[in-house]
Protein backbone atom coordinates (compact mmCIF):
# COMPACT_ATOMS: atom_id res chain seq x y z
CA UNK A 1 0.00 0.00 0.00
CA UNK A 2 1.30 3.23 -0.93
CA UNK A 3 0.20 4.86 2.53
CA UNK A 4 2.03 2.35 4.38
CA UNK A 5 4.91 3.33 2.19
CA UNK A 6 4.47 6.99 3.18
CA UNK A 7 3.61 6.19 6.85
CA UNK A 8 6.11 3.78 7.93
CA UNK A 9 9.40 6.12 7.83
CA UNK A 10 7.54 9.17 9.83
CA UNK A 11 6.93 6.89 12.89
CA UNK A 12 10.59 7.29 13.92
CA UNK A 13 11.02 10.54 15.27
CA UNK A 14 14.71 11.12 13.89
CA UNK A 15 12.98 11.01 10.61
CA UNK A 16 10.12 13.43 11.59
CA UNK A 17 12.68 16.20 12.67
CA UNK A 18 14.58 15.36 9.60
CA UNK A 19 11.61 15.93 7.30
CA UNK A 20 10.57 19.06 9.34
CA UNK A 21 13.88 20.25 9.13
CA UNK A 22 14.84 20.00 5.48
CA UNK A 23 11.23 21.10 4.61
CA UNK A 24 11.92 24.59 6.15
CA UNK A 25 15.42 24.71 4.74
CA UNK A 26 14.38 23.93 1.37
CA UNK A 27 12.17 26.35 1.77
CA UNK A 28 14.27 28.87 3.09
CA UNK A 29 17.46 28.50 0.29
CA UNK A 30 14.85 28.26 -2.07
CA UNK A 31 13.80 32.30 -1.30
CA UNK A 32 17.13 32.76 -1.07
CA UNK A 33 18.51 31.00 -3.96
CA UNK A 34 16.25 32.82 -6.35
CA UNK A 35 18.28 35.64 -5.43
CA UNK A 36 21.50 34.15 -5.32
CA UNK A 37 20.83 32.82 -9.06
CA UNK A 38 19.64 36.29 -10.60
CA UNK A 39 22.45 37.87 -9.27
CA UNK A 40 25.38 35.48 -10.31
CA UNK A 41 26.16 34.82 -6.04
CA UNK A 42 26.96 31.25 -6.03
CA UNK A 43 30.68 31.58 -5.74
CA UNK A 44 30.23 33.98 -3.10
CA UNK A 45 27.45 31.18 -1.50
CA UNK A 46 30.11 28.66 -1.86
CA UNK A 47 33.05 30.77 -0.31
CA UNK A 48 30.30 31.65 2.51
CA UNK A 49 29.38 27.69 3.28
CA UNK A 50 33.29 27.09 3.32
CA UNK A 51 34.49 29.83 6.08
CA UNK A 52 31.10 29.16 8.06
CA UNK A 53 32.71 25.74 8.06
CA UNK A 54 36.25 27.32 9.56
CA UNK A 55 33.77 29.18 11.64
CA UNK A 56 32.45 25.66 13.14
CA UNK A 57 36.28 24.49 14.29
CA UNK A 58 36.67 27.77 16.01
CA UNK A 59 33.51 27.59 18.09
CA UNK A 60 34.28 23.79 19.03
CA UNK A 61 37.70 24.66 20.23
CA UNK A 62 35.97 27.78 22.45
CA UNK A 63 33.40 25.37 23.51
CA UNK A 64 30.92 27.82 21.49
CA UNK A 65 27.55 26.91 19.72
CA UNK A 66 28.74 25.53 16.10
CA UNK A 67 25.63 27.67 14.63
CA UNK A 68 26.47 30.86 16.22
CA UNK A 69 30.65 30.06 15.48
CA UNK A 70 29.31 29.42 11.27
CA UNK A 71 27.00 32.01 11.28
CA UNK A 72 29.45 34.34 12.54
CA UNK A 73 32.63 33.79 10.38
CA UNK A 74 30.00 33.46 7.26
CA UNK A 75 28.72 37.15 8.05
CA UNK A 76 32.37 38.55 8.05
CA UNK A 77 33.11 36.74 4.76
CA UNK A 78 29.51 37.62 2.84
CA UNK A 79 29.84 41.53 4.35
CA UNK A 80 33.94 41.55 3.33
CA UNK A 81 33.09 40.29 0.36
CA UNK A 82 30.24 43.15 -0.42
CA UNK A 83 32.63 45.70 0.51
CA UNK A 84 35.36 44.01 -1.27
CA UNK A 85 33.44 44.04 -4.52
CA UNK A 86 32.97 48.37 -4.24
CA UNK A 87 36.24 48.69 -3.66
CA UNK A 88 37.28 46.48 -6.79
CA UNK A 89 40.42 46.78 -7.51
CA UNK A 90 41.26 43.18 -8.16
CA UNK A 91 39.49 40.52 -10.19
CA UNK A 92 38.11 39.35 -6.34
CA UNK A 93 37.00 35.61 -7.52
CA UNK A 94 40.69 34.83 -7.11
CA UNK A 95 40.92 36.78 -3.66
CA UNK A 96 38.00 35.14 -2.24
CA UNK A 97 39.34 32.01 -3.83
CA UNK A 98 42.23 31.95 -1.65
CA UNK A 99 40.65 33.26 1.20
CA UNK A 100 38.37 30.57 1.43
CA UNK A 101 40.27 28.09 0.33
CA UNK A 102 42.66 28.74 3.36
CA UNK A 103 40.10 29.18 6.27
CA UNK A 104 38.69 25.65 4.93
CA UNK A 105 41.93 24.19 5.14
CA UNK A 106 43.12 25.97 8.43
CA UNK A 107 39.28 24.51 9.69
CA UNK A 108 39.88 20.66 8.65
CA UNK A 109 43.46 20.90 10.71
CA UNK A 110 41.60 22.69 13.68
CA UNK A 111 39.04 19.91 13.75
CA UNK A 112 41.33 16.95 13.02
CA UNK A 113 43.26 18.44 15.98
CA UNK A 114 40.43 18.13 18.20
CA UNK A 115 40.29 15.13 20.24
CA UNK A 116 36.81 12.88 19.55
CA UNK A 117 35.94 14.51 16.99
CA UNK A 118 37.21 12.77 13.52
CA UNK A 119 33.97 10.89 12.91
CA UNK A 120 31.99 13.97 13.16
CA UNK A 121 33.91 15.82 10.07
CA UNK A 122 32.21 13.78 7.65
CA UNK A 123 28.90 14.90 9.06
CA UNK A 124 29.47 18.57 8.39
CA UNK A 125 31.13 17.75 5.34
CA UNK A 126 28.05 16.23 3.95
CA UNK A 127 25.26 16.48 5.83
CA UNK A 128 23.78 14.49 8.95
CA UNK A 129 20.43 14.91 8.83
CA UNK A 130 19.10 12.17 10.16
CA UNK A 131 20.72 13.07 13.63
CA UNK A 132 19.20 16.72 14.00
CA UNK A 133 18.37 17.24 17.56
CA UNK A 134 15.45 18.96 18.58
CA UNK A 135 17.37 22.13 19.68
CA UNK A 136 18.88 22.31 16.13
CA UNK A 137 15.62 22.47 15.00
CA UNK A 138 14.87 25.42 16.71
CA UNK A 139 17.97 27.04 15.26
CA UNK A 140 16.30 26.17 12.11
CA UNK A 141 12.84 27.32 12.54
CA UNK A 142 14.08 30.58 14.19
CA UNK A 143 16.11 31.40 10.84
CA UNK A 144 13.36 30.39 9.02
CA UNK A 145 11.18 32.67 10.34
CA UNK A 146 13.94 35.42 10.86
CA UNK A 147 14.92 35.46 7.20
CA UNK A 148 11.37 35.04 6.07
CA UNK A 149 10.61 39.02 7.37
CA UNK A 150 13.69 40.28 6.27
CA UNK A 151 12.39 39.20 2.93
CA UNK A 152 8.83 40.30 3.36
CA UNK A 153 9.99 43.52 4.24
CA UNK A 154 12.48 44.55 2.15
CA UNK A 155 11.41 42.38 -0.97
CA UNK A 156 10.40 45.28 -3.54
CA UNK A 157 13.50 47.05 -2.96
CA UNK A 158 15.42 44.28 -2.95
CA UNK A 159 14.39 43.83 -6.16
CA UNK A 160 14.88 47.13 -7.19
CA UNK A 161 18.72 46.86 -5.99
CA UNK A 162 18.74 43.50 -7.67
CA UNK A 163 17.73 44.73 -10.92
CA UNK A 164 19.18 47.87 -11.52
CA UNK A 165 21.38 49.03 -8.55
CA UNK A 166 22.89 51.95 -10.28
CA UNK A 167 19.49 53.37 -11.38
CA UNK A 168 18.77 52.45 -7.62
CA UNK A 169 21.67 54.24 -6.11
CA UNK A 170 21.49 57.11 -8.15
CA UNK A 171 17.94 57.73 -6.90
CA UNK A 172 18.92 57.36 -3.35
CA UNK A 173 18.00 53.82 -2.36
CA UNK A 174 20.44 52.54 0.30
CA UNK A 175 22.33 50.68 -2.02
CA UNK A 176 24.90 49.03 0.17
CA UNK A 177 22.87 48.23 3.46
CA UNK A 178 20.28 46.35 0.72
CA UNK A 179 23.24 44.28 -0.31
CA UNK A 180 24.98 43.47 2.92
CA UNK A 181 21.36 42.79 3.89
CA UNK A 182 21.03 39.93 1.53
CA UNK A 183 24.28 38.92 2.05
CA UNK A 184 23.43 38.13 5.65
CA UNK A 185 20.62 36.52 4.45
CA UNK A 186 22.83 34.02 2.43
CA UNK A 187 24.65 33.68 5.00
CA UNK A 188 22.03 32.24 7.68
CA UNK A 189 20.56 30.15 4.40
CA UNK A 190 23.86 28.64 3.88
CA UNK A 191 24.39 27.68 7.81
CA UNK A 192 21.07 25.89 8.34
CA UNK A 193 21.54 24.26 5.40
CA UNK A 194 24.67 22.64 6.08
CA UNK A 195 22.97 20.94 8.80
CA UNK A 196 21.21 18.93 6.15
CA UNK A 197 23.36 18.30 3.76
CA UNK A 198 26.77 19.67 4.80
CA UNK A 199 29.55 22.23 2.88
CA UNK A 200 30.21 20.60 -0.41
CA UNK A 201 26.49 20.70 -1.39
CA UNK A 202 24.80 23.16 0.29
CA UNK A 203 24.86 25.01 -3.00
CA UNK A 204 22.60 22.44 -4.99
CA UNK A 205 20.03 23.21 -2.43
CA UNK A 206 20.43 27.21 -2.45
CA UNK A 207 20.55 27.41 -6.49
CA UNK A 208 19.05 24.19 -8.18
CA UNK A 209 15.69 24.58 -7.46
CA UNK A 210 16.00 28.25 -8.01
CA UNK A 211 17.81 27.66 -11.27
CA UNK A 212 14.65 25.27 -12.62
CA UNK A 213 12.46 27.12 -11.81
CA UNK A 214 14.03 30.63 -13.73
CA UNK A 215 13.65 27.96 -16.62
CA UNK A 216 9.98 28.11 -16.62
CA UNK A 217 9.04 31.62 -15.40
CA UNK A 218 9.93 35.38 -16.11
CA UNK A 219 8.17 36.70 -12.55
CA UNK A 220 10.31 36.68 -9.67
CA UNK A 221 7.50 35.76 -7.64
CA UNK A 222 6.19 33.06 -9.54
CA UNK A 223 9.98 31.69 -9.70
CA UNK A 224 10.12 31.65 -5.76
CA UNK A 225 7.26 29.85 -5.37
CA UNK A 226 7.70 27.74 -8.52
CA UNK A 227 11.60 27.21 -6.53
CA UNK A 228 10.08 26.12 -3.15
CA UNK A 229 8.08 23.83 -4.39
CA UNK A 230 10.58 21.98 -6.19
CA UNK A 231 12.58 22.07 -3.26
CA UNK A 232 9.75 20.80 -1.06
CA UNK A 233 9.40 18.03 -3.89
CA UNK A 234 13.00 17.12 -3.61
CA UNK A 235 13.29 16.81 0.15
CA UNK A 236 11.00 14.81 0.63
CA UNK A 237 11.10 12.63 -2.52
CA UNK A 238 15.20 12.47 -1.43
CA UNK A 239 14.60 11.35 2.08
CA UNK A 240 11.85 8.59 1.29
CA UNK A 241 14.22 7.23 -1.43
CA UNK A 242 17.34 7.95 1.23
CA UNK A 243 15.19 5.94 4.28
CA UNK A 244 14.37 3.03 1.32
CA UNK A 245 17.21 2.22 0.09
CA UNK A 246 19.59 3.32 3.14
CA UNK A 247 21.33 5.74 1.14
CA UNK A 248 23.15 9.00 2.51
CA UNK A 249 20.26 12.10 2.55
CA UNK A 250 21.75 14.83 1.84
CA UNK A 251 23.06 13.44 -1.28
CA UNK A 252 20.09 11.84 -2.42
CA UNK A 253 18.12 14.93 -1.88
CA UNK A 254 21.04 16.36 -4.46
CA UNK A 255 20.47 14.19 -6.80
CA UNK A 256 16.65 14.38 -7.12
CA UNK A 257 17.17 18.32 -7.19
CA UNK A 258 19.90 18.14 -9.93
CA UNK A 259 17.09 15.22 -11.63
CA UNK A 260 14.41 17.61 -11.99
CA UNK A 261 16.80 20.19 -13.49
CA UNK A 262 18.01 18.13 -16.12
CA UNK A 263 14.39 17.19 -16.42
CA UNK A 264 13.30 20.73 -16.58
CA UNK A 265 16.10 21.31 -19.58
CA UNK A 266 14.62 19.26 -21.77
CA UNK A 267 10.85 20.49 -20.89
CA UNK A 268 12.42 23.80 -21.51
CA UNK A 269 14.10 22.90 -24.88
CA UNK A 270 11.08 21.23 -26.16
CA UNK A 271 8.87 24.13 -25.34
CA UNK A 272 11.25 26.08 -27.50
CA UNK A 273 10.55 23.21 -30.42
CA UNK A 274 6.96 23.95 -30.80
CA UNK A 275 5.13 26.02 -33.41
CA UNK A 276 5.66 29.59 -33.30
CA UNK A 277 2.49 31.07 -32.20
CA UNK A 278 0.96 33.90 -34.73
CA UNK A 279 -1.86 35.17 -32.65
CA UNK A 280 0.90 37.88 -31.47
CA UNK A 281 0.30 36.93 -27.86
CA UNK A 282 2.84 35.91 -26.03
CA UNK A 283 2.54 33.52 -22.47
CA UNK A 284 5.24 34.34 -19.85
CA UNK B 1 18.77 81.85 -10.77
CA UNK B 2 16.31 78.57 -10.52
CA UNK B 3 19.19 76.36 -11.87
CA UNK B 4 18.67 72.52 -12.50
CA UNK B 5 22.61 72.20 -12.53
CA UNK B 6 25.41 74.19 -11.95
CA UNK B 7 28.91 73.01 -12.08
CA UNK B 8 32.23 74.54 -11.25
CA UNK B 9 35.45 74.30 -12.07
CA UNK B 10 34.58 70.61 -11.76
CA UNK B 11 38.01 67.78 -11.70
CA UNK B 12 37.32 64.27 -11.34
CA UNK B 13 40.47 61.25 -12.01
CA UNK B 14 40.02 58.10 -11.90
CA UNK B 15 43.57 56.54 -10.22
CA UNK B 16 45.21 59.85 -10.53
CA UNK B 17 44.28 60.14 -13.87
CA UNK B 18 42.30 63.46 -14.28
CA UNK B 19 39.42 62.17 -17.08
CA UNK B 20 37.39 65.52 -16.38
CA UNK B 21 39.24 69.14 -15.69
CA UNK B 22 38.10 72.76 -14.99
CA UNK B 23 34.39 72.00 -16.48
CA UNK B 24 31.62 74.47 -15.27
CA UNK B 25 28.07 74.40 -16.85
CA UNK B 26 24.40 75.40 -15.93
CA UNK B 27 21.55 74.30 -16.81
CA UNK B 28 18.45 76.02 -16.18
CA UNK B 29 15.45 74.09 -14.70
CA UNK B 30 12.52 72.92 -17.56
CA UNK B 31 15.42 72.66 -20.49
CA UNK B 32 16.53 69.70 -22.61
CA UNK B 33 20.23 69.89 -22.30
CA UNK B 34 22.21 67.23 -24.22
CA UNK B 35 25.48 66.26 -23.47
CA UNK B 36 28.40 65.15 -26.44
CA UNK B 37 31.63 64.29 -26.95
CA UNK B 38 33.99 61.54 -28.53
CA UNK B 39 34.01 57.92 -26.74
CA UNK B 40 36.21 58.33 -23.85
CA UNK B 41 35.85 62.08 -23.41
CA UNK B 42 33.86 61.80 -20.00
CA UNK B 43 30.23 62.08 -20.24
CA UNK B 44 29.11 59.15 -18.39
CA UNK B 45 31.41 60.11 -15.45
CA UNK B 46 29.90 63.54 -15.98
CA UNK B 47 26.55 62.34 -15.36
CA UNK B 48 27.59 59.84 -12.57
CA UNK B 49 29.07 63.22 -10.83
CA UNK B 50 26.14 65.18 -11.02
CA UNK B 51 24.66 62.12 -9.42
CA UNK B 52 27.19 62.44 -6.34
CA UNK B 53 28.70 58.91 -7.37
CA UNK B 54 32.08 59.79 -8.33
CA UNK B 55 34.59 61.33 -5.97
CA UNK B 56 35.28 65.16 -7.13
CA UNK B 57 38.97 66.24 -6.61
CA UNK B 58 38.17 69.79 -7.17
CA UNK B 59 35.29 72.23 -7.99
CA UNK B 60 31.58 71.97 -6.96
CA UNK B 61 28.53 69.99 -8.21
CA UNK B 62 25.18 71.66 -7.05
CA UNK B 63 21.36 69.30 -8.20
CA UNK B 64 18.52 71.45 -7.95
CA UNK B 65 19.64 74.33 -5.53
CA UNK B 66 21.76 71.30 -3.46
CA UNK B 67 23.89 68.52 -2.81
CA UNK B 68 23.82 65.89 -5.35
CA UNK B 69 23.52 63.52 -2.62
CA UNK B 70 20.34 65.40 -1.32
CA UNK B 71 19.06 65.80 -4.79
CA UNK B 72 18.83 61.98 -5.28
CA UNK B 73 15.07 61.39 -4.65
CA UNK B 74 14.34 64.28 -7.19
CA UNK B 75 16.65 62.62 -9.90
CA UNK B 76 16.08 60.04 -11.66
CA UNK B 77 18.96 58.21 -13.93
CA UNK B 78 18.33 55.79 -16.25
CA UNK B 79 21.57 53.78 -16.94
CA UNK B 80 23.02 52.69 -20.21
CA UNK B 81 21.42 49.70 -21.96
CA UNK B 82 24.75 47.16 -20.83
CA UNK B 83 24.34 48.30 -17.44
CA UNK B 84 20.92 46.41 -16.39
CA UNK B 85 20.09 43.08 -16.42
CA UNK B 86 17.65 42.31 -19.04
CA UNK B 87 17.21 38.93 -18.58
CA UNK B 88 15.77 39.81 -14.75
CA UNK B 89 12.29 38.24 -14.01
CA UNK B 90 10.16 41.53 -13.67
CA UNK B 91 7.53 42.95 -15.52
CA UNK B 92 7.34 46.83 -16.82
CA UNK B 93 4.77 47.37 -14.33
CA UNK B 94 6.93 45.99 -11.13
CA UNK B 95 9.84 48.41 -12.72
CA UNK B 96 7.58 51.68 -12.90
CA UNK B 97 6.88 50.96 -9.20
CA UNK B 98 10.44 50.86 -8.18
CA UNK B 99 10.18 54.78 -9.05
CA UNK B 100 7.67 55.09 -5.87
CA UNK B 101 10.07 53.26 -3.62
CA UNK B 102 12.24 56.16 -3.31
CA UNK B 103 9.87 58.07 -1.39
CA UNK B 104 9.64 54.84 1.34
CA UNK B 105 11.27 53.68 3.66
CA UNK B 106 13.31 50.00 3.16
CA UNK B 107 10.42 48.43 5.43
CA UNK B 108 7.66 50.17 3.44
CA UNK B 109 5.39 48.45 1.31
CA UNK B 110 3.74 50.70 -1.38
CA UNK B 111 0.71 51.70 -1.41
CA UNK B 112 -2.89 51.52 -3.61
CA UNK B 113 -1.98 55.48 -4.16
CA UNK B 114 1.63 53.94 -5.47
CA UNK B 115 0.12 51.50 -7.09
CA UNK B 116 -2.44 54.22 -8.85
CA UNK B 117 0.70 56.68 -10.10
CA UNK B 118 2.67 54.01 -11.81
CA UNK B 119 -0.36 52.86 -13.64
CA UNK B 120 -0.73 56.68 -14.30
CA UNK B 121 3.29 56.88 -15.47
CA UNK B 122 2.93 53.67 -17.63
CA UNK B 123 -0.07 55.22 -19.66
CA UNK B 124 1.77 58.96 -19.90
CA UNK B 125 4.29 56.81 -22.34
CA UNK B 126 1.92 54.76 -24.08
CA UNK B 127 3.40 51.57 -22.44
CA UNK B 128 -0.11 51.00 -20.23
CA UNK B 129 -1.03 47.52 -22.40
CA UNK B 130 2.67 46.41 -21.58
CA UNK B 131 1.82 46.55 -18.23
CA UNK B 132 2.28 42.66 -17.81
CA UNK B 133 5.26 42.13 -20.12
CA UNK B 134 8.34 40.88 -18.88
CA UNK B 135 10.89 43.90 -19.70
CA UNK B 136 13.21 41.88 -21.51
CA UNK B 137 10.95 41.31 -23.88
CA UNK B 138 10.26 44.81 -25.10
CA UNK B 139 11.95 46.56 -28.07
CA UNK B 140 14.70 49.25 -27.25
CA UNK B 141 12.68 52.16 -27.48
CA UNK B 142 9.75 50.37 -25.23
CA UNK B 143 12.37 49.95 -22.80
CA UNK B 144 13.43 53.54 -22.66
CA UNK B 145 10.19 54.26 -22.41
CA UNK B 146 9.12 52.42 -19.13
CA UNK B 147 12.55 53.20 -17.55
CA UNK B 148 10.78 57.26 -18.32
CA UNK B 149 7.72 56.05 -16.69
CA UNK B 150 9.43 55.12 -13.48
CA UNK B 151 11.43 58.45 -13.59
CA UNK B 152 7.76 60.05 -13.94
CA UNK B 153 6.40 58.00 -10.96
CA UNK B 154 9.29 58.92 -8.97
CA UNK B 155 8.32 62.23 -9.87
CA UNK B 156 11.77 63.58 -10.37
CA UNK B 157 12.37 66.78 -11.50
CA UNK B 158 15.33 65.98 -13.00
CA UNK B 159 15.73 63.35 -15.68
CA UNK B 160 19.35 62.03 -16.29
CA UNK B 161 20.28 59.45 -19.67
CA UNK B 162 23.06 57.82 -20.70
CA UNK B 163 22.79 57.54 -24.47
CA UNK B 164 19.23 56.56 -24.28
CA UNK B 165 19.10 57.14 -28.68
CA UNK B 166 21.93 54.37 -28.86
CA UNK B 167 20.46 50.98 -30.84
CA UNK B 168 17.13 52.93 -31.39
CA UNK B 169 16.15 53.05 -35.05
CA UNK B 170 15.24 56.11 -36.63
CA UNK B 171 11.44 55.96 -36.03
CA UNK B 172 12.16 55.34 -32.16
CA UNK B 173 14.70 57.75 -32.08
CA UNK B 174 12.36 60.07 -33.47
CA UNK B 175 9.21 59.01 -30.61
CA UNK B 176 11.79 59.68 -27.84
CA UNK B 177 12.91 62.85 -29.01
CA UNK B 178 8.85 63.54 -28.74
CA UNK B 179 8.63 62.30 -25.72
CA UNK B 180 11.65 64.40 -24.13
CA UNK B 181 9.71 67.37 -25.79
CA UNK B 182 6.31 66.34 -23.92
CA UNK B 183 8.57 65.80 -20.37
CA UNK B 184 10.14 69.45 -20.99
CA UNK B 185 6.79 70.55 -21.37
CA UNK B 186 5.73 69.41 -17.70
CA UNK B 187 8.47 70.94 -16.34
CA UNK B 188 10.72 68.10 -15.81
CA UNK B 189 14.91 69.02 -16.96
CA UNK B 190 16.34 66.61 -19.05
CA UNK B 191 19.94 66.00 -19.20
CA UNK B 192 21.36 63.06 -21.81
CA UNK B 193 24.71 62.02 -23.84
CA UNK B 194 24.43 60.93 -27.55
CA UNK B 195 25.98 60.79 -29.94
CA UNK B 196 23.41 62.11 -32.58
CA UNK B 197 24.19 65.58 -33.07
CA UNK B 198 21.25 66.18 -35.44
CA UNK B 199 19.07 65.21 -32.95
CA UNK B 200 20.74 67.70 -30.38
CA UNK B 201 20.94 70.41 -32.97
CA UNK B 202 17.10 69.79 -33.78
CA UNK B 203 15.91 69.76 -30.41
CA UNK B 204 17.87 70.88 -27.64
CA UNK B 205 18.43 73.73 -25.33
CA UNK B 206 21.48 73.58 -24.48
CA UNK B 207 24.44 72.19 -25.35
CA UNK B 208 27.84 70.88 -23.81
CA UNK B 209 30.74 69.23 -25.74
CA UNK B 210 33.04 66.78 -23.52
CA UNK B 211 36.52 65.96 -24.13
CA UNK B 212 37.80 65.84 -20.60
CA UNK B 213 37.37 69.46 -20.72
CA UNK B 214 34.61 71.59 -22.03
CA UNK B 215 34.98 72.32 -25.81
CA UNK B 216 31.82 73.55 -26.49
CA UNK B 217 28.85 75.13 -24.26
CA UNK B 218 25.70 77.31 -25.18
CA UNK B 219 22.78 77.16 -27.76
CA UNK B 220 23.41 74.31 -29.85
CA UNK B 221 22.30 76.69 -33.07
CA UNK B 222 24.96 79.30 -32.22
CA UNK B 223 27.74 77.10 -30.85
CA UNK B 224 28.18 73.68 -32.95
CA UNK B 225 30.13 74.60 -36.01
CA UNK B 226 32.13 72.23 -37.74
CA UNK B 227 35.33 73.71 -36.11
CA UNK B 228 34.63 73.39 -33.15
CA UNK B 229 33.06 69.76 -33.70
CA UNK B 230 36.40 68.63 -35.48
CA UNK B 231 38.19 70.09 -32.03
CA UNK B 232 35.86 68.22 -30.10
CA UNK B 233 36.08 64.76 -31.62
CA UNK B 234 39.62 65.39 -32.48
CA UNK B 235 40.77 62.02 -34.35
CA UNK B 236 36.91 61.35 -35.46
CA UNK B 237 35.20 63.33 -38.25
CA UNK B 238 32.29 65.35 -38.17
CA UNK B 239 31.11 65.57 -41.55
CA UNK B 240 28.64 68.52 -42.62
CA UNK B 241 26.61 67.71 -45.70
CA UNK B 242 24.70 70.93 -47.70
CA UNK B 243 21.56 70.19 -46.18
CA UNK B 244 23.03 71.14 -43.14
CA UNK B 245 22.97 67.16 -41.11
CA UNK B 246 26.07 66.03 -39.49
CA UNK B 247 27.21 62.99 -38.64
CA UNK B 248 30.17 61.71 -36.76
CA UNK B 249 32.37 59.24 -38.12
CA UNK B 250 34.91 57.05 -35.72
Amino acid sequence: MISDWFLEPLQFSFMTRALIGTSLIALLSAFIGTFVVLKGLAFISDAIAHTAFSGMAVALLLGWNLNLGALLLGIFTAVGVTFLNRSAKLRNDTALAILFTGAFALGIILMATMPNFAGDLSSLLLGSVLSIRVQELYWIIAAFIGVGIMLKVTFHHLVFVAFDPVGAEAAGIPVVWLQTLLMIMISIAVVVSIQAVGVVLVMALLITPAATAALFTRNILKMMGLAASLGLFASWIGMYIAYYVAAPPGATIVVVATLQFALGLVISYLRQQQPLNTEGRRSS
Amino acid sequence: MNLAVEVNNLQVAYERNVVLDNVSWQVKRGTLAGIIGPNGGGKSTFLKSLLGMVPITKGTVRVLNQSSRLARPQVAYLPQREEVDWNFPITCFDVVLQGRLVHLKWWQKPSTADYEKARDSLALVGMVDYASRAIGALSGGQKQRVFIARALAQEAKLIIMDEPATGLDAVAQHELLDLFQQLKKEGHTVIVTTHDLNCIAEGFDTVLGLNRQVILSGIPSEVMNADILTELFARHFPVIKSTGEVTVHD
